[in-house]
């Protein structure tokens, strides 16, 4: 770790700090990161205290196990958020076969708890107008599965049958989007 | 069965979504353990997508949740930053991601300040990521307006500057008594919406905007609990019609019809 009084620990050296068992690297991490954990939970969830306890175990995991985070994968907050988006839904996922047992008996019930509104979620992302932009710019065949699926915690059969496109069409729409975001993001000089 | 030679292409994108089956889910995971060149591929998706979401700072009780876990209750509180959008500006190389800002401590967000909360309730969540979404329309060639310390990241003051800006897009919502219970201020995709007069929720229901009009109503964003006086939404292009909602806390994806509260228009 860096000794100068003015550089403030990278990631890295946190993550190596809180393998140390050292509580005030955690609490740095959770500073820096804690608000988009929270916010991708909370986003994907849409439930503030189920979305709190993920955001709360993703924190924890590091705790127990921060050897799991490789630097040379990615940076910390891509780890997190990661960690984050599979913990919020398996949440989802187990809540919806809950309900669809609770249910069998309505089996003329479509789930419309779990429809998504694609052009109110990408209105209500907390992002930098470029992100929006990004995203905005993507053919929206491409645009709206990747947001069904990413927010809306939906498997690409699910985005699939939402709109009304073949399963296969989707995941390659899924793959082109992506690396279209990611180009476009670049040339706006985002950092990833 | 894996092989090497074998990648998953489009399975890879909507793994990295955490949208397969399981079972094709594991094939994914299988080939990743064998192929250097999947496992950067799905680093640089993940990544991507990590740029699609912003902070929203959680309420204390989370960090004090996280304390009691790892054992350490007396562990400084931290204030997680609702930092400014990692956009723009010069490049910084060899700088971590979320490294960007000052080398002292930011202060708390403004939204945590004493003197500004008093009539906040419970809706913490909703009143940041509202501080952040109206900062990231700030942040559009104002870079130096993002700092946290400075008043201008204040929801109260951008909203009440583009109030009183000249030729401002101004829309009010009546509600079902005749009373001026918000008005809507447009400042480009960006709304400010200012509560003049919305009973406080109580715990669990939220307040949220709609636009109208459309094929079906549009959520603009949730509003806070009645307890903020100003939230900023996002305003779709054709915006005209608008009503408020009563939904459970964390929003819904369409308007409770028999739970609209207000509603108005705004001016083109």
């Amino acid at each position: 770790m860096g000794s100068a009084t003015h550089d403030r620990p990278t990631d890295e050296a946190l993550a190596d700090a809180v393998a140390r068992r050292d509580s005030r690297a955690l609490a740095e991490i959770y500073r820096r990161y804690g608000g988009a954990v929270g916010g991708l939970a909370r986003r994907v969830i849409r439930d503030d205290h189920r979305a709190e306890e993920v955001c709360q175990t993703v924190f924890t995991d590091l705790w127990s196990h921060p050897e799991r985070f490789d630097p040379s994968r990615g940076s910390l907050r891509s780890w997190l958020l990661t960690h984050a988006h599979g913990r919020s839904v398996d949440l989802v996922r187990s809540e919806e076969a809950r309900r669809r047992r609770d249910e069998r008996d309505a089996r003329e019930a479509p789930p419309s708890w779990l429809e998504c509104d694609v052009e109110g979620t990408v209105a209500g992302l907390a992002v930098a107008d470029e992100v929006r932009q990004a995203l905005d710019n993507l053919p929206p065949e491409e645009r709206d599965p990747i947001v069904l699926a990413y927010f809306g915690g939906q498997s690409y059969r699910q985005a699939a049958a939402q709109l009304g496109q073949p399963e296969g069409t989707v995941k390659s729409r899924i793959r082109a989007g992506l690396g279209k975001l990611r180009r476009a993001l670049e040339a706006e000089g985002v950092t990833l | 069965v894996t092989d090497a030679d074998h990648h998953p292409g489009d399975d890879l994108a909507v793994y990295a979504l955490d949208a397969l089956d399981p079972d094709e889910a594991r094939v994914v995971e299988a080939h990743l353990e064998i192929c250097p060149a999947c496992r950067a591929e799905l680093d640089e998706q993940r990544a991507t997508l990590g740029a699609l979401t912003g902070d929203e700072a959680p309420p204390p009780s989370v960090w004090a949740g996280i304390a009691r876990t790892i054992g350490a209750a007396d562990a400084p509180t931290p204030l997680p930053v609702t930092s400014p959008p990692r956009t723009a500006g010069p490049a910084q190389p060899g700088m971590a991601t979320g490294e960007d800002d000052d080398a002292t401590a930011p202060p708390p967000p403004s939204h945590l300040r004493p003197g500004r909360t008093a009539r906040r309730g419970p809706g913490r969540w909703v009143a940041a990521a509202a501080a952040v979404a109206a900062a990231a329309v700030v942040a559009v060639g104002a870079v130096a307006l993002l700092r946290p310390n400075d008043e201008a990241t204040d929801l109260n003051d951008v909203a009440q500057a583009a109030l009183e800006a000249p030729g401002a897009r101004v829309g009010t919502l009546t509600s079902g008594d005749g009373g001026q219970a918000a008005r809507l201020v447009v400042d480009g995709g960006t709304g400010y919406l200012l509560v003049d007069d919305l009973p406080v929720l109580p715990e669990g229901q939220i307040y949220q905007l709609w636009k109208l009009g459309g094929p079906a109503p549009v959520s603009m964003g949730t509003v806070g609990d009645g307890g903020a006086s100003v939230a900023a939404v996002g305003v779709p292009a054709d915006t005209s019609q608008l009503a408020i909602s009563v939904e459970p806390a964390g929003g819904s994806v369409a308007p409770t019809v028999d739970q609209i509260v207000a509603q108005g228009s705004v001016p083109a």
